[in-house]
């Protein structure tokens, strides 16, 4: 289960389709900065690539429990999700939100939005997991 | 279809069989268009058919599964069967048409283009074959117009082959 009520919605950086916005718990933010950063460790989502341009990333997210700065497109500051806003992952999706880090959902009036966790154990797949899903089916 | 019997003249017998009989019992399919591939659902694990009011896509997901929404106040993953019957994509948008369907305590919404009709279908008019793994018969429906033949899919396996996406 999620646990932090209090969450950042931020939108991933990586140019998919559909810019995919995700929320991430509050308590588990270190700090959250704009612009370019010379000095920066990147680190990836776990769905994407291991390695990207950081050149043109607007901001970056990181956490107390792993180390690198998540790039992201856009952040949105804290807001909180009452109780009945806040969804357990469904049993279709169990496989998609183990292996990325997703913990639940919240509902933004009519618009879901996929909670993630960071945790250091999760790693980007070197080409993208988008890339190698693709490529599987 | 009988072999060697091409799906019009199978279509055409099929109507004139229909017009004979008072069609009253069969098994019930709920009819779909995704694009112009008819699909039937067996009816008994159809949950809710709605239009899409919102789409959230997932990050890392595969086109298998593009997003998620809100329907009836739980989130709802999307299908789209594009993958398993090796069509295009479809590009999921509001108004469009999800059918909701389950299999035990697993369910998603299915993308489709249209939501035609039930369909009671007599066992006589069920071809049952495995054409794929999500494919299991056809029928033709020749009480419609224009004339359509109905693939019966095997919600079952759509299901599995998208709970597993990640194994």
């Amino acid at each position: 289960m999620f646990s932090d009520k209090s969450v950042w919605i931020v939108i991933c950086e990586l140019p998919c389709p559909y810019p995919c916005r995700l929320g991430v718990p509050a308590g588990h933010v270190r700090r959250v900065t704009s612009g370019r950063h010379r000095d920066a460790q990147p680190r990836a989502w776990p769905w994407g690539p291991s390695t990207f341009d950081i050149a043109h990333t607007p901001w970056w997210v990181e956490f107390k429990q792993v180390e690198g700065m998540y790039p992201v497109l856009a952040v949105h500051p804290p807001r909180e999700f009452a109780r009945e806003q806040v969804f357990t992952v469904p049993p279709l999706l169990l496989g998609w939100a183990q292996r990325l880090g997703f913990k639940g959902f919240a509902l933004d009036g009519q618009n879901v939005i996929p909670l993630w966790e960071p945790n250091p154990n999760l790693e980007p797949h070197p080409h993208g997991i988008l890339a190698k899903e693709a490529k599987e089916q | 279809m009988p072999e060697g019997q091409d799906l019009e003249n199978w279509l055409a017998a099929q109507h004139r069989n229909s017009e004979k009989e008072n069609v009253t019992q069969g098994t019930p399919f709920l009819a779909v268009l995704r694009n112009e591939h008819g699909l039937a659902v067996p009816l008994e694990q159809v949950r809710l058919i709605a239009r899409l009011e919102s789409f959230s896509p997932l990050p890392g997901a595969p086109p298998l599964l593009p997003g998620a929404t809100s329907l009836q106040g739980r989130i709802v993953a999307l299908i789209d069967l594009g993958p398993l019957l090796e069509e295009d994509l479809l590009q999921p948008h509001i108004g469009m048409y999800v059918t909701v369907v389950s299999d035990g305590d697993v369910e998603a919404g299915l993308l489709v283009t249209r939501a035609l009709d039930m369909h009671l279908v007599p066992e006589e008019y069920i071809q049952k074959e495995d054409i794929t793994p999500y494919i299991v018969g056809r029928y033709a429906w020749p009480l419609s117009e224009p004339q359509k033949a109905f693939d019966i899919i095997h919600v079952a396996n759509i299901l599995e082959a998208a709970r597993h996406v990640f194994r």
